[in-house]
């Protein structure tokens, strides 16, 4: 056949020469040169053609906002890899590998399913002059079949388009009008609060003689936390989705610069002379120390896992920071937080401290003239099954105290009969009397007698205070003076610099409750101007941040899933038998479209999960309304994920590419076939990369109880099989019949979900391959070289 | 405050492993500790970070320097030079190479300063003492014709390595038991209890005839028993972990004598480490000759049988037959199934088509279905591998049926018990055998087997005995029969093992 190409077929050719390099995407329109409804070997129905063509535009659409925002992408739909990754082409390698003649707007094309076309291209231009024979495409990909499970992997149910395209749900313009301030800080005067407002995007200047606020000024989103520079005459603050930490000046009230600086940051302080800038890089377990000037990077610290807090002793010779989550350990071994001790004046770290048995450390600040810092803390007990808790000993919440000698001791702040669940921020007044916990769970603040607390843990014997205190209800009443209702979901407080005022920031009232000192009583609440209608959202965000729900008031769903995310524990949740199955703690970041949940997969769906089945396990009270199910169910489909800093605007890097190869490999090393189960993309398909089914992939240890019923594969079955499949099935994988079936996680994300595997066993991605197959049961990994699989890593790095 | 804490007590244990470099960072103060066996460690105030080829992208645990180089750590592994960024997380590979030969290791980094400083270059020099060059656009290493590296990199040629101890080994010896232990490289997994260690062995194919051999040829002579060291497990695939940083671990341990091993897929790195270590090592069986090993007297094989071997028996196999059909018989257990699977894979290469695939249990006393379904199948060859017993039983009924087989197996297969059991004419099956079974016309196999075990051990021996005293003696001793060994592959005696084998 001898056909004339289109010029721009002919100009493309130049730019395809590079024969080494794998192939990239080069459009519909290239493809329909020669396979248009006239030519020779079109296959693909033009009604599919059509309907996927139009994909693309589906996420300009109105509604395409409402779906995203179930999903949790934190994105446009047009911008997002989650929407993108089945209504678009070529969208996970990224523009790098796009030719110009590569559209993204055509949707859904025929290189979506046929693979990257250009070598395709290229053979064709040579071959057509000679024989006309091209075969530079993977047999496998020639002939989709509409059953394939090619076409499965986007085309499921998916419970957010349902909800939005069925049942007529939009997104309440009013859920993005909330403030959610929490973050505070005061300036030196004490005559002006700036709040940090996490779902605005903004900081609010609030006078706080005429308790009102004066303006708001717009950083990036989803800022964190603040800190005034000595001079006091900028501000910094901290974006957790943008990954940037910005510079305000006070004056004009303009952010002046912006720049990244990792992942998902929370905290940052500035050293007493105002010469450094400490920001925690809290998704990459890093500080940055940054000139507060030109806020260029001087030197990046390792921190433990997930830094959160800083604070600056008074005396300016330390800076500590708090843990969000344990230190990695071995299974079911006892953990251990850490508080990490930066020199400001070198700018490097000179101490760490380790916190046994705590986690969730978050606020944390120095006692002016004792050099003693006070954090807040969590322990959960996770090496037992949740079975006691009537007795008030799941979760249990209190201080920790750092002497200056290094010295740790913690302390609750739970009563027996009512705990005090989730303390969050802490302040200490200037004159080192007071502190002031919040509790988020329970919607108060305690106040707490400094002097009478290091005073309590001085004259306790040394084996109390290591083997008894941390463990013990009630001893708050040696030094809690107060407890005092607030707003909802207190998440930070501070003191003004006269110590007459705290001021509280309840972050789902979006609202400042003033605190007078003098009596502890609540002296005014200043709102922030959010929208006064509270949303199903709304109702459902407050409900998974309070604890009310539990018995005594003992944890909110935010204990075990801080920011949404997961503590970084394995528990041992009874329902499924004391004792066996202790599972990973799983983000619950964006995960509506993942179903089914739990690691079993035995909850079909959210309200599943979080309805009767979670009551019955941990509030043993009534199970939540229907009302309540659904605003609860509506709030955790909203959760964001981070962004992902290890993936750039153009796309894969180079490594990444090669990376996805790996993982789209269908032949070994050694030139065989992989059977399509032994693939990654068989089980992690799709845009989430989870075929939504489960599988044994022999990671089950003994005392994981048996899979009710798995699939049998029948060995003599040549033709199903083929000799290959026969061989696999003997050799790799001799009787998978005996593996423990489970969830086929969603890979979004996964380079801020660490332990992996079901029970939290692998620390690290590479030992999910490196330990835990060793008989190619989670894939055939066995073969890779060390380059293909760090390639691979690196891909999987950017989902 | 001071620094209390380990945060974590493997990266703890690890320290006790002997290191090869520490290297700060001057921003942040970090210490980077290269370790022989043990991965790169990161000291940060206390904290201790360690970094292997099992959890992270670090190629491998043996590390022979360590450099901090604007702002990048870069570790000289045995299996390449790996290059960690703590701001991006990425690690980096980079195997050194001079054209199209195979990679060098690096042994040393070297900056050559510069005027001004900023141009100063960071280089790596090979074992053989060349340098190689970084280049930070590019992200690769290159032959560098740097005069300043090259003079640097001379100098030290077969400088031996500076390993630090951080623990002098502290053992109270009974008197029973000679202070002097040897280390067994053995490629992965199953259990085995040995006589004379007081504690199960890990073992797969062919060491446990040395080891026995070893321990028997000692109290033959009234010596005491040797006590035998650890091995760590490796796992036998491509990058996370090789036989060789095994060999590494164990040859850098003060108490360790000497090392007996097997299948050493590296042979410039033995060598390598061989020689830095003063450490004598014996390779029971791989048959391969690498380059550059020859000078070195500190490695000793003996040259026996191995894959090569192997190879070339089933290219003979392959070639003889006309579009060869091969049937496979698999027998139950993992390791042989895997080492089988490897041979199915290279006939498959070799253009055989695989006209049956048979599982036996031979505890099932099923040979009879077994034989009729390779018949049915029509195969030329089978291709089996198996354990000694069931591959003697087999091969006599593949002979009685009139098919023809390779039976791919080192002497944990054809051994004592197959001779035992192997039917009179088992000899016109095909099977690799060590070289004296061929010679001797296909007889039974068990003498050669002694011979070569014996023969490995009796090298280990002298070599233990002389450790420490007259070291020079060893070398040449080692010199001496390893030229001898030497002549015997160059005589082409896999070519008379496979001709012999199939003439029949």
């Amino acid at each position: 056949m001898s056909r004339k190409l289109p010029a721009f077929v002919l100009l493309l050719v130049p730019a395809l020469a590079a024969g080494s390099e794998p192939a990239i995407f080069v459009g519909r329109q290239v493809c329909v040169s020669c396979h248009d409804a006239g030519g020779a070997a079109h296959v693909c129905t033009a009604e599919a053609g059509e309907a996927h063509g139009k994909s693309y535009r589906a996420l300009l659409r109105p509604e395409a906002l409402s779906i995203a925002y179930m999903t949790g992408t934190g994105e446009a739909p047009r911008d997002s890899q989650l929407c993108l990754g089945c209504h678009a082409t070529g969208a996970d390698e990224g523009p790098r590998f796009w030719e110009p003649t590569f559209r993204i707007e055509d949707g859904v094309q025929c290189e979506a399913c046929h693979g990257p076309g250009s070598d395709h291209a290229r053979a064709r231009r040579v071959a057509s002059k000679r024989t006309g024979e091209t075969r530079a495409f993977d047999e496998e990909r020639l002939t989709i079949s509409p059953k394939s499970d090619l076409c499965k992997s986007c085309h499921v149910p998916r419970a957010s388009h349902h909800m939005v395209l069925d049942d007529g749900y939009r997104r309440p313009e009013d859920d993005l009008r909330y403030k959610n301030p929490v973050g505070l800080a005061v300036s030196a005067a004490g005559d002006r609060l700036f709040v940090v407002c996490e779902r605005s995007g903004s900081v609010a200047v609030v006078d706080t003689a005429a308790r009102r606020v004066l303006s708001e000024i717009q950083v990036d989103p989803q800022p964190q936390d603040i800190a005034v520079h000595p001079d006091g005459r900028t501000l910094y603050v901290t974006s957790r989705k943008s990954n940037t930490v910005s510079a305000i000046d006070v004056a004009s009230g303009k952010v002046v610069a912006s720049v990244p600086v990792g992942a998902a940051p929370h905290g940052v302080r500035t050293d007493g002379a105002g010469e450094r800038l400490f920001v925690l890089a809290t998704g990459q377990n890093a500080i940055s120390v940054r000139n507060p000037r030109t806020l260029a990077e001087t030197a990046r610290l390792v921190a433990g896992t997930g830094p959160w807090s800083a604070a600056l002793r008074p005396d300016g010779k330390a800076l500590a920071v708090t843990n969000l989550m344990p230190e990695p350990a071995p299974f079911r071994d006892p953990h251990h937080s850490e508080i990490t001790i930066v020199d400001p004046r070198d700018g490097r770290v000179s101490a760490r401290v380790p916190v046994p048995d705590a986690n969730t450390l978050q606020g944390i600040a120095f006692v002016p003239g004792r050099d003693v810092a006070i954090f807040t803390l969590m322990r959960t007990n996770d090496l037992v099954p949740m079975t006691r808790l009537q007795q008030g000993w799941v979760v249990t919440n209190g201080l920790g105290v750092l002497w200056p000698d290094g010295r740790v001791d913690q302390v609750l702040l739970d009563d027996p009969a009512d705990s005090f669940p989730d303390p969050t921020g802490l302040a200490v007044s200037r004159d080192g009397k007071f502190a002031i916990v919040t509790s988020a769970g329970s919607d108060r603040v305690a106040v707490v007698d400094v002097a009478a607390l290091l005073e309590f843990l001085r004259t306790t014997p040394d084996d109390r205070r290591r083997n008894d205190l941390p463990y013990r209800m009630g001893t708050s009443t040696r030094f809690v003076l107060k407890r005092i209702p607030v707003g909802r979901n207190p998440r930070a407080v501070t003191f003004s610099p006269d110590g007459r005022f705290a001021y509280v920031a309840a972050t789902l009232d979006d609202a400042i409750t003033v605190i007078e000192t003098s009596g502890f009583t609540v002296a005014a609440t200043i709102p922030l101007g959010g929208p006064e209608v509270v949303t199903e959202t709304r109702r459902g965000e407050r409900r998974f941040n309070s604890a009310a729900f539990a018995f005594g008031r003992q944890f909110s769903c935010r204990s075990c899933h801080p920011e949404g995310n997961m503590n970084g524990l394995t528990l041992d949740i009874e329902a499924d038998g004391i004792g066996l199955r202790p599972v990973d703690i799983r983000s619950l970041r964006g995960i509506l479209d993942t179903p089914p949940f739990k690691w079993e997969g035995t909850n079909p769906s959210l309200a599943h999960q979080c309805g009767p089945r979670l009551s019955v396990f941990f509030n043993r009270l009534e199970p939540p309304s229907k009302e309540e199910l659904s605003a609860l169910v509506r709030y955790v489909a909203t959760i964001e994920r981070p962004t992902n800093p290890y993936r750039s605007a153009e796309g894969l890097t180079p490594a990444q590419r090669r990376g996805k190869q790996v993982y789209d490999r269908k032949t070994n090393n050694r030139g065989e076939p992989m059977p399509p189960a032994t693939r990654c993309g068989y089980c992690h398909s799709g845009s989430y990369k989870t075929s939504l089914q489960a599988t044994g992939v022999g990671s089950e240890m003994w005392f994981d109880s048996e899979a009710p019923d798995v699939e049998r594969i029948d060995l003599s079955d040549v033709d199903a099989l083929g000799w290959f499949g026969i061989v696999y099935f003997s050799y790799v994988s001799p009787d998978p019949s005996r593996l423990r079936a489970l969830d086929n996680p969603h890979l979004r994300g996964i380079w801020n979900s660490a332990p992996y595997m079901h029970n939290g066993t692998a620390p690290t991605l590479e030992e999910i391959w490196t330990r835990f197959n060793l008989y190619n049961w989670h894939g055939v990994t066995g073969d890779l070289t060390r380059q293909q699989f760090n390639d691979l890593i690196e891909y999987l790095k950017t989902l | 405050m001071r620094a209390l804490m380990f945060t974590s007590s493997i990266a703890l244990l690890a320290l006790a492993a002997p290191y090869s470099a520490v290297e700060r960072d001057p921003v942040t103060g970090d210490e980077w500790i290269g370790t022989l066996g043990a991965g790169l460690i990161r000291n940060s105030a206390g904290r201790l970070d360690r970094f292997t080829q099992f959890n992270s992208g670090l190629a491998g645990d043996v590390l022979l320097d360590v450099k901090v180089w604007e702002g990048r750590i870069f570790a000289a592994t045995t299996r390449g030079i790996s290059g960690y960024d703590p701001r991006t997380e990425t690690w980096t590979l980079d195997l050194p190479r001079r054209g199209d030969a195979a990679p060098v290791v690096i042994v040393r980094f070297l900056v050559i300063p510069s005027d001004p400083p900023s141009a100063a270059s960071l280089h790596g020099c090979a074992f053989d003492g060349s340098p190689f060059r970084y280049d930070a656009g590019t992200d690769a290493w290159a032959p560098s014709g740097d005069r300043a590296a090259r003079t640097a990199c001379e100098s030290t040629r077969n400088e031996k390595a500076e390993v630090k101890a951080p623990r002098p080994p502290e053992r109270t010896e009974p008197s029973s038991v000679t202070p002097v232990a040897i280390g067994i490289l053995i490629p992965m997994s199953r259990t085995i209890s040995v006589p004379g260690a007081d504690r199960p062995w890990p073992d797969e194919r062919v060491d446990r005839v040395a080891i026995e051999e070893l321990l028997a040829l000692r109290t033959k002579r009234g010596e005491a028993p040797i006590e035998l060291s650890a091995s760590a497990f490796t796992y036998e695939r491509h990058g996370f972990g090789t036989p060789d940083d095994t060999l590494a671990i164990l040859a850098s341990r003060p108490e360790v004598a000497g090392v007996v091993g097997h299948d050493v897929p590296y042979g410039s790195v033995e060598s390598i480490l061989a020689s830095r270590l003063g450490m004598p090592i014996v390779d029971a069986a791989p048959g391969k000759s690498v380059s550059g090993e020859i000078e070195d007297p500190w490695v000793f094989r003996c040259d026996r049988y191995g894959h090569d071997g192997q190879a070339a028996v089933l290219d003979a196999l392959l070639a003889d037959l006309d579009r060869p059909r091969l049937a496979v018989v698999r027998t139950p257990g993992g390791e042989t199934a895997r080492r089988l699977d490897f041979w199915v894979g290279r006939a498959a290469k070799r253009g055989a088509r695989i006209v049956a695939d048979v599982i036996w249990d031979p505890k099932g006393n099923d040979l009879g279905a077994v034989l009729k379904k390779l018949q049915r199948a029509r195969a030329q060859g089978v291709l089996t591998w198996s354990d000694a017993q069931a591959s003697a039983a087999l091969l006599g009924g593949i002979r009685k049926a009139g098919l023809r087989a390779a039976l791919v197996g080192g002497p944990a297969i054809v051994n004592e018990d197959f001779a035992r059991s192997a039917p009179p004419d088992a000899g016109t099956v095909l099977a690799v055998t060590p070289c004296s079974h061929a010679e001797a016309g296909g007889g039974p196999p068990p003498e050669s087997l002694h011979d070569r075990s014996s023969e490995a051990a009796e090298h280990l021996l002298a070599a233990v005995e002389n450790a420490g005293r007259d070291r020079e003696a060893v070398r040449g001793e080692l010199q001496r029969k390893r030229s001898q060994s030497v002549a015997r592959l160059k005589n082409g005696v896999w070519g008379t093992v496979a001709a012999s084998l199939l003439i029949e």
